[in-house]
């Protein structure tokens, strides 16, 4: 056998990979999540966090704009209570991202479900979710490969912020809180299947931002969520050609 | 500032109640049958809840809302233009940061 032939043999049994098809799909989320997760380490280190606390705080938490909030109420020396209440409504919108994907993946292992759900962030969910519905028989394996490499972008990134945290360094001026809204673009783009879709994706952005206006704590996204989405089942109820 | 010891606890806590959201669904919806509607509903879920995380972030400028010298709103269009051509996240993130140096560059 040629060099070349072992080669294509190697290829085509990694590409049958499940485990490999997940972390090429989980990779742009790796490599997203490391400047924002560089900006997170750089912030927790000025706020007087230790680079394990950082660290830590990534790994058992792995949320990342609660960790942003976290880390700044944190540094204006709030109360505990309030932190923890704080980031239990910024991230209870992850509440409707496990009700999205539980459905699809009924009959599974409870125990590795709650594995699995451990590593919910928007970006996971968004790229599982798209894949998921343009293919059906998506390997569990896959859907778990690409929640691990996501994790371990977000764990890369708050290690290397914490390594230069210490200096004090601008994010803005790299543009890396810019990652964060770019990835949603992207994501957001990767959603929208048809005409209906653009409509509820620009009548939920306009809702969010004038609820934002008047609510705190990220409430205006589970409120839009909830609402837009009802509005979704409500236009297919009543004109059922426009799925 | 709290001492190292309280931040443990603070960790610990954000822990609990970030993961409480994120399995209880999971668990309890993954054997259920679900009204067709009620899946109907849970299937609009990404498209609206990333575009209610992404519009605020893009309109608001120092705490307003905001359509004109607003650098995250202008550095959106040719992350936008980017991204639907493209149709990749590491492009498209890369296009977004550099927009975003560039434009507060001639904003300031």
């Amino acid at each position: 056998m040629s060099n070349t032939q072992i080669n294509e043999h190697a290829r085509f049994k990694l590409a049958n990979n499940s485990v490999f098809i997940g972390i090429m799909k989980g990779l742009p989320v790796f490599v997203g999540y490391l400047p924002i997760g560089f900006a997170y380490g750089v912030l927790a280190m000025q706020a007087g966090f230790t680079a394990i606390e950082t660290v830590l705080m990534s790994i058992m938490v792995y949320a990342g704009s609660a960790q942003f909030i976290g880390v700044g109420m944190v540094a204006a020396a709030t109360g505990i209570t309030t932190i923890i209440l704080t980031t239990f409504l910024v991230n209870l919108r992850h509440l409707l991202m496990s009700a999205s994907l539980a459905q699809r993946l009924s009959g599974k292992d409870k125990r590795k479900l709650a594995l699995f759900s451990y590593l919910i962030t928007d970006e996971s969910f968004a790229v599982n979710s798209v894949w998921l519905r343009n293919n059906n028989d998506v390997a569990f394996r896959s859907l778990f490969s690409v929640n691990v490499t996501a994790y371990l972008g977000w764990i890369s990134g708050s290690i290397l912020g914490a390594l230069v945290g210490a200096q004090p360094i601008n994010v803005e001026k790299y543009g890396l809180d810019y990652a964060l809204p770019a990835m949603f673009i992207i994501l957001l783009i990767f959603q929208l299947e048809n005409r209906k879709y653009i409509v509820l994706a620009i009548i939920a952005g306009v809702l969010s931002t004038l609820l934002s206006q008047v609510l705190s704590h990220n409430l205006h996204i589970i409120i839009t969520t909830v609402l837009i989405s009802a509005l979704g089942v409500v236009i297919s109820r009543w004109k059922p050609a426009v799925r | 500032m709290e001492t190292s010891s309280s931040l443990i606890w603070v960790i610990i806590g954000m822990a609990i109640v970030t993961y409480i959201p994120r399995v209880i669904p999971m668990i309890y919806l993954s054997d259920k049958e679900l009204p067709s509607w009620l899946n109907e509903w849970l299937g609009y879920i990404p498209v609206t809840v990333l575009a209610a995380l992404l519009f605020p972030i893009l309109f608001m400028n120092d705490q307003q809302i905001s359509f004109s010298q607003n650098p995250n709103l202008l550095a959106a269009i040719p992350t936008f233009i980017a991204g639907f051509l493209t149709k990749n996240i590491f492009v498209t993130v890369l296009v977004g940061m550099g927009s975003i140096v560039g434009i507060r560059l001639f904003m300031i």
